[in-house]
């Protein structure tokens, strides 16, 4: 047996112990449509825009007709609090405040999901499903710049008003190592969220300039949001990871620095 | 499926700086367990080869930062140079990128920290390049433009296994009505930069940009007046609209669809 065939074998049986199911679950109903679960950061210090697009349109190449789109909202126990409709009409874009929003019934909002309808699209896909991998852009305080960040998971389908959580989990816990390293003077904000459908307990361990800390953790629900936390001083050194069930414990990252951010995927 | 290695960019622009944090760490703890050391180079484009210069020799738990200020002129040239973990040492110019896929995973990518900064702030995404046909398009659409004292700019990553640097034309439109509104220049292993302000794009607009002969990763950058915040990020390929099913085949009617929109509208 050559080397070739035997790295091609290794690697089977990694990814049949290690991911024996596909990360992100295929929709159950072919007329579903598919979000991110976008983190919402919505207080003295932050808000939260999404950049609305006619997503059929772009797929069709014609952004004139109106569109509609369904705006779900989840707390951080991922319990749903409540829908809102948005529309865009002849446009190219739309940016959404959600602010205008998270108020009332959805003020412990913490995450959102964008599903578009299906609207002459059908012929179109063939067997694919119209996905929402699109853009939040957050402010900080007086800043009149946001940051972008693109949707990081295939999170949660829906078909005919259902939800359907898409993430798998493993019974191998897995370490997810940030692919940042983290430099002061800075806090980080690291938001992990469950796309899954059972509650998952995520463990950081973070190393700054050699030294290990595995710090608080935390059980994050289906469908729901955790914010963990670091501080690295001047002229210190970190990396730290996320030890968990999920196959792809892949947080968003917040660089708070010198009144000023950068937003990114870990 | 083409067997592709990872690279890492090192990226510069003007008014700012680059930086690329290296780590020789896997993003998961199963999946490529690699322990050997590596020689860590840049390879930067001089049109009829590649030139290579080692930066760093790594072993596992390493970590190494690269700032376009701290290296010689001539490596970001082309305003692009990308990181590469060598597990040989390799000549000083070569016809074609290394194809030994070292540093790679796929759940997730293998990927480090490249971003820009200034004295004021820095930007960031989760890199990696994989070297890109050199016959193809690209078409993206783009979202970024910000309105209150920013200055907006489109930058488009290429790098392709030869090093050929090559001009093309990236075509600017405005998804409302597809007239085309201006021609600007891209090259291939570069990081090519075009100013957007100029256009006058408003807020309900969505620019598509289209380049009918050059692949790229094209990035929103915004830099506010006073230099204090940045804001990048990447646009996704059309495919990215759909999941699962032939995503490849979506895409290419996607750009189907819009360049029948650009031929009529512009009465070629």
């Amino acid at each position: 047996m050559n080397r070739n065939t035997i790295v091609k074998i290794s690697r089977k049986i990694k990814f049949g112990i290690n991911i024996p199911l596909k990360v992100f679950k295929k929709p159950s109903s072919w007329d579903s449509v598919t979000s991110d679960l976008f983190p919402i950061r919505n207080d003295e210090n932050w808000s939260t825009e999404f950049e609305f697009l006619n997503l059929p349109g772009l797929i069709r190449g014609d952004i004139s007709s109106k569109h509609k789109a369904n705006l779900v909202f989840f707390n951080k126990a991922g319990v749903e609090l409540g829908r809102k409709d948005i529309e865009i009409s002849g446009l190219g874009r739309k940016t959404i405040s959600l602010s205008d929003f998270i108020k009332d019934d959805l003020e412990d909002s913490s995450t959102f999901c964008v599903f578009h309808e299906r609207s002459g699209t059908e012929v179109d896909l063939g067997g694919s499903y119209m996905a929402e991998r699109g853009y939040a852009g957050y402010k900080f305080r007086d800043e009149l710049v946001k940051g972008y960040v693109h949707g990081n998971l295939d999170a949660v389908s829906y078909s005919s008003g259902v939800l359907q959580k898409l993430g798998n989990f493993g019974f191998i816990r897995k370490t997810y190592f940030v692919q940042h390293l983290l430099t002061g003077p800075a806090e980080y904000n690291f938001v992990i969220t469950n796309p899954t459908s059972k509650k998952i307990t995520i463990k950081p361990i973070i190393e700054i300039n050699g030294t290990v800390k595995v710090l608080s953790k935390q059980a994050v629900p289906s469908l729901g949001c955790h914010i963990f936390k670091a501080n690295i001083q001047h002229s210190e050194v970190g990396q730290i990871r996320f030890k968990s069930y999920l196959y792809l414990g892949r947080p968003v990252v917040f660089r708070i620095a010198n009144n000023t951010f950068d937003v990114f995927h870990g | 499926m083409l067997d592709l290695s990872m690279f890492f960019p090192l990226m510069k622009t003007p008014n700012l700086e680059g930086f690329l944090d290296l780590i020789y760490q896997a993003p998961n703890n199963w999946e490529n367990r690699m322990r050997k050391k590596i020689y860590m180079y840049l390879i930067w484009s001089e049109n009829s080869h590649w030139r290579t210069r080692q930066v760093a020799i790594m072993s596992r738990g390493d970590v190494c930062r690269l700032k376009t200020d701290e290296i010689d002129e001539g490596i970001m040239q082309n305003n692009l140079s990308l990181a590469y973990a060598s597990l040989s040492p390799l000549p000083e110019k070569i016809s074609s990128l290394p194809t030994e896929k070292t540093w790679f995973s796929e759940v997730p990518a293998w990927r480090n920290t490249s971003g820009l900064y200034n004295s004021f702030a820095q930007v960031s995404y989760q890199a990696d390049v994989e070297p890109l046909p050199s016959k193809a398009s690209l078409m993206t659409f783009h979202p970024f433009i910000q309105f209150l004292e920013i200055e907006n700019r489109l930058v488009v990553l290429n790098a392709t296994n030869s090093p050929e640097l090559v001009e093309s034309k990236i075509q600017i439109y405005n998804s409302n009505e597809m007239k085309l509104i201006a021609e600007e220049k891209v090259i291939t292993n570069s990081l090519s930069t075009i100013y957007l302000d100029k256009y006058e794009f408003q807020p309900s607009d969505l620019p598509i940009f289209y380049c009918p002969n050059m692949a790229g990763i094209p990035f929103g950058l915004g830099i506010s007046n006073d230099s204090r915040m940045l804001s990048m990020e990447h646009t996704h390929p059309p495919a990215s609209l759909v999941l699962h099913g032939d995503r490849r085949a979506i895409q290419g009617k996607i750009k189907r669809n819009w360049i029948s929109r650009i031929r009529s509208d512009n009465h070629e």
